[in-house]
């Protein structure tokens, strides 16, 4: 019974040392190839990898696809323990500045990083997106979004008379003449937009101060003006009645019963140009009358990871390459973050999908404009909650109503804003 | 003395088989301490702290639970779980009742297929079930719009999630159907545990059908739907996937179907007050354990009158 007892107790023995030894192996090895931790908010970035693998041999890339709702739950859990946080991560314009200044993305123009080298290439509003508040570059993303309109050709040549884009532009370019624009075609039983909240977006870039100053909420009139048009949109079923992402209003792109769905060029590469089939040739791009820029995914480099250089590497294979960003333009239809690649876009052939309009003029056009720095850390949040409030006062609730049960849930999610 | 050494030894294997007793049930108590006591402990810590997950953590005292006072949206919260569970929960013990007596009681065709049937919403993930009720609901195109206007019974589409009531509605008919099903099995199983010889006396003693349920099966069967009930309550308070993901995390239309535990997860990682929330935690498993407690004594008390 005793050797049973010995052997059990060298069996721990061995149990317990082979735990602690395996902590050392945790740390990176010098040798062999370098493998980087890529947390991603879809799949795009895959896109990347095997050209950046056969140019750099040495270096391996494993893409983990994260949904914007868990990325922070996932990088909170790993930031807590210090173990498996990813080399790079990704997130979403509305949530970028919580990580930004968070601190915990790298400083990218602190050596090995070098991001001024590109800065005269890069589109400033982009840029202004992932600095934080001293300044301090820390993320930024490959895609640019002003805002767009993407509009279904046939349906604006029966009722506005053209389907030219810079003609239909001008024709629904306030919001009333969106308004009126939106009662004909719904006589028909046409909505004129997906959702009420694409017009959110454009509104909320047209704020004129962020959501937060000096800790005080500040609820912009262009905002509490937006309501009522929004509950004319809803009560009125001038879109689709569904939030954006549902199965409806993806599937909206091949019914005949919508006009057009206003959002950044990201809605054309995910939305339309994914699911038209029998409406190829069929829609076109224009711009808003008040020029935007909305969301994006925004990709940033662990300031503690093992690897810095090998980081660098890829980020600016993916963001800051010529090569590479024509390459996935090319293929996925979005509008990049290097001038020069936008140029070139501009010059190429035009999209199938849009009778062969080829956008990316319109948006160079666009992107010349000043864009206000307006981020806050609460964005994400108090958009959700500010969109709540639009549909309860859509739903009934009086305005003066909507706008305090808005105040009061600002004040429970985050009791140090000043919300009176 | 040859006597007294087989006493001592006797004694001796005793402790050793002890012994081994305790080295076999280590592994779960191991494994327990660390993914159940070790987190409950720590939650409770954190429920005085306050902690982004990604700065330091600061110790606040009791400002947390000063904050929850002020707080309209966890009472909300409550309430909406108290009301999606007992719209699920009465209906569905009611139910489970009457179809495990005619399951036990009668002999009827294809007993087996109907039982399987009955149990098997129980297998499928509830977050694959909140996604597929929120297509079969959402938006005027939904396929339940597009089946009533067909069938005629509806002349414009009805937008199901707008309505707070309706949208309550679903969540608890989900949870019903989810669970009737498993809830049938188990009162089946106490009811066949029941000594037979209890209803051959009372068939000779002349007791109606509605007597044989009130008198002998009810009361034999109490420790089952004692059991059920507790479950129910702390499953029941957690409630999470089924409304996360019938219509959003924030619980639309207008927080009606916001659960205490999507609040939790809210406040905890889309405001990343981690410390609120862990607060939040504490308060929900106080509540669970309020909420047993009284179900148990009340079911109990009831067994002794």
């Amino acid at each position: 019974m005793r050797s049973i007892k010995k052997g059990f107790l060298l069996l721990l023995m061995v149990a317990l040392s082979s735990a602690l030894f395996a902590q050392g192996t945790m740390e990176p090895k010098a040798k062999g190839p370098v493998t980087l931790e890529v947390w991603a908010r879809g799949d795009e970035i895959k896109q990347f990898v095997p050209g950046f693998e056969a140019a750099n041999p040495d270096i391996k890339v494993n893409v983990t696809v994260i949904p914007d709702a868990d990325m922070t739950t996932k990088l909170i859990t790993v930031f807590a323990s210090g173990k498996g946080v990813p080399d790079l991560f990704m997130q979403e314009a509305s949530y970028i500045t919580y990580l930004v200044e968070a601190g915990s993305f790298a400083d990218l123009n602190k050596d090995p990083y070098h991001i001024n080298d590109y800065r005269d290439n890069i589109w400033q509003a982009t840029l202004d997106v992932g600095t934080d508040s001293t300044g301090v570059v820390r993320a930024l993303t490959w895609q640019t979004n002003p805002g767009a309109i993407i509009y279904r050709r046939d349906i604006a040549k029966k009722y506005l008379g053209t389907d030219d884009p810079e003609a239909v532009s001008k024709l629904i370019d306030t919001d009333e003449k969106m308004l009126s624009v939106a009662a004909r075609m719904k006589k028909d039983g046409i909505r004129f937009v997906s959702s009420f909240k694409d017009i959110y977006d454009s509104k909320v870039a047209q704020r004129s101060s962020p959501w937060v100053i000096n800790g005080n909420l500040v609820i912009d009139p262009v905002l509490v003006g937006f309501m009522d048009m929004a509950k004319t949109i809803i009560g009125s079923g001038y879109d689709l009645g569904v939030d954006q992402w549902a199965s409806e209003w993806i599937a909206a792109v091949e019914s005949d019963d919508l006009f057009c769905y206003i959002l950044p060029p990201w809605g054309y590469q995910y939305v339309v140009k994914p699911s038209a089939q029998k409406t190829i040739g069929k829609w076109a791009i224009t711009t808003p009358s008040t020029p935007y820029i909305s969301g994006g995914s925004y990709l940033g480099i662990y300031d503690k990871t093992p690897y810095p250089q090998e980081a660098w590497k890829f980020f600016s294979y993916v963001l800051l390459n010529e090569d590479s960003q024509y390459e996935y333009a090319k293929n996925s239809g979005d509008f990049v973050v290097l001038k020069s690649v936008c140029d070139k876009l501009a010059a190429g052939e035009g999209e199938e999908v849009l009778g062969g309009q080829n956008p990316n003029g319109i948006f160079i056009k666009e992107m010349q404009n000043e864009f206000r720095k307006l981020n806050t850390v609460y964005d994400s949040q108090l958009n959700d909650a500010f969109i709540s409030a639009i549909k309860a006062y859509a739903a009934g609730l009086s305005k003066v109503e909507a706008i305090a049960g808005f105040r009061k849930d600002v004040k429970t999610a985050f009791p140090e804003i000043l919300v009176d | 003395m040859k006597g007294g050494k087989s006493r001592m030894s006797t004694s001796r294997l005793n402790k050793r088989r002890n012994h081994w007793g305790y080295m076999f049930i280590t592994p779960f108590f191991v494994v327990f301490a660390l993914f159940g006591l070790y987190p409950i402990i720590y939650t409770f810590r954190l429920s005085f702290q306050r902690w982004n997950g990604f700065t330091p953590a600061i110790n606040v005292g009791f400002q947390n639970w000063i904050r929850l006072m002020e707080d309209a949206t966890f009472p909300l919260s409550l309430t909406n779980t108290v009301k999606i569970w007992l719209y699920d929960f009465i209906p569905q013990l009611g139910i489970a009742l009457l179809l495990a007596m005619i399951f036990t009681f009668k002999k009827i065709h294809g007993m087996n297929l109907f039982r399987a049937v009955y149990y098997l919403p129980n297998l499928i993930t509830a977050a694959s079930i909140g996604l597929l009720f929120n297509i079969l609901f959402n938006g005027d195109k939904s396929t339940i719009n597009q089946l009533l206007m067909k069938l005629g019974l509806l002349n414009a589409p009805v937008a199901f999630y707008k309505s707070r009531a309706i949208t309550q509605g679903i969540s608890s008919y989900i949870l019903w159907w989810m669970w009737f099903g498993y809830t049938m099995i188990l009162i089946m199983a106490g009811i066949t545990s029941i000594d037979s010889t209890l209803y051959e006396a009372a068939e000779l003693d002349g007791c109606s059908t509605w007597q044989t349920f009130h008198l002998i099966t009810m009361p034999l069967i109490r420790p089952t739907i004692l059991y059920i009930t507790i479950t129910s309550i702390i499953g029941g308070i957690q409630i999470f996937d089924v409304p996360a993901n019938l219509t959003n995390l924030a619980g639309d239309p207008q927080k009606a179907i916001l659960t205490t535990s999507m609040y939790v997860y809210q406040q905890g990682f889309k405001n990343t007050a981690l410390g609120y929330a862990s607060m939040l935690s504490v308060m929900q498993f106080l509540i669970i354990a309020a909420l047993s407690f009284i179900a148990l004594n009340m079911i109990l008390k009831r067994g002794t009158r």
